[in-house]
């Protein structure tokens, strides 16, 4: 079996780093508990822990625009059923953000996990 | 030619062991008064980054981005990257990245709105997470 080893592909017109195919197109994710204390991620800054279950993640490399990007979440709990949704209310190109809760939609601290993609700034 | 600063960053983290800060940054949004304090945990891959150096763009290039309206060209990924920082030069450069200038800028109040605290201060118990508030005479946290 061959390697290639090479640090860009081009198509002649664009270039981009190997590192985006080895690593993935996944601009940014975070793993969290429920105190946005981050057990792993890429591309964030910090966890901002805002209240009972609202949380915010700066991105160190920004999306381009607000309409750029597209974000899930899921909450990582002991329980099913929990949800996890975008808050538009802090939720912009340079960070991302969600409210974990219920099933009756109650807010509640719960461990989450965020992916994004979309194109960065 | 600086690489883009997504690369650094990936390159970075599957190089640099994460550091977990000893501090947290607890800070009130004078705007919104009645919201309670909101707590800022340091990003551990950041944090190795920051204290790495020459993978973070200048905290300066940040804050005029905060200018650019959505859509146009943007200063911070294409920067040339800083020199390694300490933890709490990292600390420091993070508020001014992630915390609103009326908190740590603009602010002229009396209270105090923004307080770096050891982990240990932050209660663990939140049952009552959306009354905190910065602890204004004792040097509790909240």
């Amino acid at each position: 079996m061959s390697t290639l080893n090479v640090s860009n592909i081009t198509d002649g017109t664009t270039t981009v780093g190997t590192s985006y195919v080895v690593n993935g197109s996944t601009k940014a994710w975070v793993a969290a508990n429920g105190s946005a204390v981050i057990r792993n991620s890429s591309n964030i800054s910090s966890g901002v822990d805002n209240g009972t279950g609202d949380f915010s993640y700066p991105l160190i490399n920004a999306y381009s625009a607000e309409e750029d990007y597209v974000t899930t979440a899921t909450v990582r709990h002991s329980t099913d059923g929990l949800i996890a949704t975008r808050n538009s209310s802090r939720d912009f190109a340079t960070q991302l953000a969600i409210e974990t809760s219920n099933d009756a939609g109650s807010l509640g601290d719960y461990g989450h996990e965020i992916m994004s993609v979309g194109d960065l700034a | 030619m600086t690489q883009h600063l997504w690369t650094r960053l990936l390159e970075a983290k599957s190089r640099l062991k994460p550091v977990q800060s000893k501090y947290r940054v607890l800070f009130e949004d004078p705007t919104q008064p009645d919201a309670p304090a909101a707590v800022l945990v340091p990003d551990p891959n950041w944090m190795a980054a920051a204290l790495e150096g020459n993978i973070l763009p200048p905290i300066d290039t940040y804050q005029r981005d905060r200018d650019v309206p959505d859509g146009q060209p943007k200063e911070h990924p294409y920067a040339a990257p800083i020199p390694a920082m300490t933890e709490e030069e990292a600390i420091e450069y993070l508020i001014m990245k992630d915390i609103p200038p009326q908190v740590w800028r603009d602010y002229q109040g009396n209270r105090s709105v923004m307080k770096i605290v050891p982990v240990e201060l932050i209660p663990s118990d939140r049952s009552f997470r959306n009354a905190w508030k910065i602890n204004q005479e004792m040097e509790m946290a909240a």
